[in-house]
């Protein structure tokens, strides 16, 4: 099955212009690779086709993990970060996970992958997954169960593999709590290099950036650890030059997270700079329990939603402090960073929910008012039809905070959002009909 | 209002560009009307200008290597703020917004706070701009011990005793304690929230939320009443909620609710221990949503929704801020409920404390009612000085008396200023009397 350099360059390319999955071609590649990558402390990893990775475990059936992986990281929330390094998501059990709005695979910068964005063992136990995906094989439905239950029955080396302890305690029994860290697997075994190496090779193959995604069996302790590709395409990436027409609102280079994309929103949600920084604290936790009662009245409707600092601080003097529920509906997340005069402006690009902001396949934007590069329009939005008190009746009092600008009744088409995750840049208009602009 | 607009404005002239301490200023010393009119001493000693000076302030730098081996360099703070009734006590902060204004803007807040306790602790906070998210453990441990080669310069468990805030939980404080017991030489009670296995107390998870139980039921015990047979509301379902919870079943009490974000479980039969054990278990340990309570136990659930609109006796905000709104108070008390003890912090809005206030019903306002954490480090420090591990149930026992104490110095404190069942203006008096009395009777010092 090996291949050897321009005939894999060339067989890359196959996969990828062939459009359907073939992960058989996929597995002749990066065979060979694979041997060059070092082995890992705990197993081996060997390239493994097969149709439907998995096993069974009584009467359900799953990969032990599913993977995500990307050349380019677009989530660069750490300065210790290199987006060309590529990243990866894992989930126990079936793939299905990966892309739940409601649970949280493991995301793993591949150049750091023990860097995580939570400061303590309690809050990676809240951002692990939860549940698992799989098939149950008696009736071939698709199932999901508790992540912990479905340990329970796998021997301790996967278990030691996917799970980690620290200082969280079981309230009843007093045993430490386990969170599916995937601590082990990245750490002890060759995973992360390969998964690297792998993704710099089908790039440079494929002559871009590209995605794939692969499942794991982990085998016993003294077994290698197989991995199977199932799936590669290229990256969506932005058209270029950027097809935004219209009045530009916002603009940020530099400060962005989250993937490339081209997308169209009804309305805005732009809270003033100059009106909520004088607001009191108890005003403060108001507004963030406003835009849960506004999140509910868009219902599944995504906007955009601009405001000063830092979204979801537990610090209200520093930003909006907000819970994910009360803005998940939100597809574009825009930080301004201008609350003060007195003070330097401080952004936090979503971090406070980075896990949350990755599942629900938010993009945060940080626009630093003064630098190249960066522009927030206020006036428009300050200056524009405020829908507020039509939406929420009852809610006049803050229509001078939270502004509700929908592009219609501002004689526009809507809002476009143009974002570019390679060069973190993002560009925000509302775009007119023709003859208009 | 004369002096305490006149030291307001000292404090702006002298503070220009804390904005957050200056509101924390504000907010306090307007509070404190009624005492600065009835008791000149205040004035004639000038206590207001001397309780907004903290007593020592320290920065200093953190430099540290990362794991590339490149210099890192924090800056550390600590601000000792007021000693007049114990050692310094309070939180430290890791996190990028940390900055002066905001380290005193706590560190004022924390002397009130601790002496509302009525436990020997002064009030001081303390922290640096170093950001633990993203960091490798062994970054945060040459960090911690970085912060603590100088801070062991200034702390000790006669002096300043700091515990954890955001950005430093169990992990960083045993950093810090065993970089300080290396540089000493010596194992004291110099920081609390510490290991069980290592000089911590019991009983700390459980202390908010059983201290809003306590609180609430001396409350009801000066309307000659006990919590038997009462129905509760609790929202929430972390550790305040889930002891709250408990707490609530052993004093004979019905808790019908539980919440989380996404929604709300109304039990009408009451939570029993063995429910709450599996609401706890998901939770905490297999964090599942809670409307997974409702689908075990077939009761009912409803998205989106607070449980204020139950018919209750009693309610408990044990979720977040602002989460009983004016409306959401006018429906509690529609439905019944005469008795809101606050485990949340700032969990009803102004309109709705202001309703609490002119219904004359038994309203615990957070600062009071939700101190039995604060109070359980207290503990530590006297288990740690005394060389003495209490039972939960030693630990439990004394966490009730010092809620007893604590509403008993609200509850005295608002009768004496003529607003007898006032339990907000009880708590914002009862903690600066203690800390002004003692300044006074120090000297100038």
């Amino acid at each position: 099955m090996s291949l050897q350099g321009h005939s894999a360059n060339q067989a890359t390319k196959d996969v990828l212009s062939s459009g359907a999955a073939d992960s058989k071609a996929l597995a002749a590649i990066t065979e060979q690779w694979c041997a060059d990558i070092p082995p890992g402390t705990a197993a081996p990893l060997k390239v493994h086709y097969t149709e439907r990775p998995g096993a069974a475990h009584g009467r359900r059936f799953y990969p032990d993990v599913s993977g995500w992986a990307a050349s380019h990281n677009p989530y660069v929330w750490s300065e210790y970060i290199d987006p060309s390094a590529g990243v990866m998501r894992l989930v126990f059990g079936a793939a299905s996970k990966l892309h739940a709005r409601d649970d949280y695979p493991r995301l793993v910068a591949l150049n750091a992958p023990n860097r995580r964005p939570e400061a303590y063992f309690e809050e990676i136990c809240t951002h692990s997954q939860r549940r698992a995906d799989f098939t149950d094989v008696k009736t071939g439905a698709p199932e999901t169960g508790y992540v912990l239950d479905l340990l329970q029955e796998r021997d301790t080396h996967v278990v030691e593999l996917l799970t980690s302890t620290g200082d969280a305690y079981h309230p009843v029994t007093g045993e430490p709590i386990r969170a599916l860290t995937c601590e082990g697997l990245l750490r002890d075994t060759p995973l992360v290099g390969f998964t690297r190496e792998i993704l710099r090779r089908l790039a440079d193959a494929a002559g871009r950036p590209v995605e794939l995604h692969f499942a794991l069996q982990l085998g016993d302790r003294d077994g290698a650890i197989l991995w199977t590709p199932r799936e590669l395409r290229p990256a969506e990436t932005p058209p270029e030059p950027h097809p935004v027409q219209g009045r530009i609102l916002l603009t940020s280079s530099g400060f962005t997270l989250g993937r490339s994309r081209l997308a169209r929103f009804e309305r805005a949600v732009y809270i003033s700079p100059a009106q909520y920084s004088p607001l009191s604290l108890s005003n403060r936790y108001e507004l963030a329990r406003l835009l849960g009662r506004l999140r509910r009245a868009f219902g599944d409707s995504p906007w955009i939603l601009i405001g000063p600092g830092r979204w979801g601080t537990s610090s209200p003097e520093l930003g909006i402090p907000v819970r994910f529920a009360e803005i998940n509906g939100a597809g574009i997340l825009i930080e301004l960073a201008e609350m003060h005069d007195t003070l330097t402006p401080e952004v936090a690009l979503g971090t406070h929910f980075l896990n949350d902001i990755v599942s629900h396949d938010i993009l945060c934007a940080a626009i630093l008012s003064g630098r190249e590069g960066h522009r927030a329009d206020g006036t428009y939005f300050e200056e524009m039809p405020n829908e507020l008190a039509r939406i929420m009746p009852g809610m006049e009092s803050w229509a001078s905070v939270v502004r509700v600008v929908e592009a219609r009744a501002c004689g526009g088409e809507a809002f476009v959002v143009w974002a570019d995750a390679v060069q973190r840049r993002m560009i925000c208009a509302i775009e007119f009909g023709r003859g208009r602009g | 209002m004369g002096y305490i607009q006149d030291v307001i404005g000292i404090v702006e002239r002298r503070n220009a560009g804390e904005p957050e301490f200056l509101q924390a200023v504000r907010e306090v010393l307007e509070s404190l009307e009624p005492v600065v009119q009835k008791h000149r001493k205040y004035q004639d000693n000038r206590i207001l200008e001397r309780i907004v000076e903290p007593e020592r302030q320290i920065i200093f730098r953190v430099p540290w290597l990362d794991d590339k081996g490149q210099v890192q360099v924090n800056r550390g703070f600590r601000f000792e703020f007021n000693s007049a009734i114990g050692p310094y006590k309070g939180g430290l902060r890791f996190h990028p917004s940390v900055n002066q204004s905001i380290l005193k803007f706590l560190g004022f807040e924390q002397v009130f706070k601790n002496s509302l306790t009525t436990l020997p602790m002064g009030g001081g906070k303390g922290g640096s701009d170093f950001d633990p998210k993203g960091k490798s453990d062994a970054e945060v441990m040459r960090f911690c011990q970085s912060f603590m080669t100088e801070l062991a310069r200034h702390i000790g468990p006669d002096t300043d005793v700091p515990a954890g805030d955001i950005g430093v939980g169990g992990r960083e404080i045993g950093y810090m304690f065993g970089q300080y017991k290396r540089l000493r030489n010596e194992f004291t009670g110099v920081l609390t929230g510490k290991g069980l296995k290592w000089g911590g107390s019991l009983i700390r998870p459980e202390a908010t939320g059983y201290g809003a139980v306590y609180f609430a039921e001396e409350m009801l015990k000066t309307r000659g009443e006990t919590f038997k047979g009462k129905i509760c509301t609790v929202s929430g379902s972390g550790n305040v909620a889930q002891y709250t919870i408990e707490k609530l079943n052993q004093l004979g009490a019905k808790a019908v609710s539980i919440s989380d974000s996404n929604g709300t479980v109304y039990d009408k039969d009451g939570i029993s221990p063995q429910k709450l054990a599996w609401a706890m278990e998901l939770k905490n340990v297999k964090r599942g949503r809670i409307k997974d309570y409702a689908d075990k136990f077939g009761c009912e659930y409803r998205e989106g929704v607070r449980p204020w609109y139950i018919k209750c006796d009693c309610a408990f905000p044990s979720a977040t801020q602002n989460e009983i709104s004016g409306d959401e108070a006018k429906e509690l008390l529609k439905n019944g409920c005469y008795v809101v003890s606050e485990g949340a912090n700032m969990p009803s809005t102004p309109a709705a404390v202001d309703l609490f206030l002119e219904k004359k019903i038994l309203y615990g306002p957070g600062k009071a009612a939700n101190a039995g954490g604060v109070a359980t480090s207290g503990l530590e420090m006297s288990q740690n000085s005394m060389r003495l591990s209490w039972t939960r149930e030693e630990v439990d026992a004394r966490l009730n008396q010092i809620m007893v104490a604590i509403h008993k110095a609200c509850f005295d404190t608002a009768k004496e200023y003529g607003q007898a069942g006032n339990y907000v203006m009880g708590a914002n008096i009862a903690g600066f009397i203690k800390v002004a009395d003692a300044m006074i009777d120090q000297g100038v010092v």
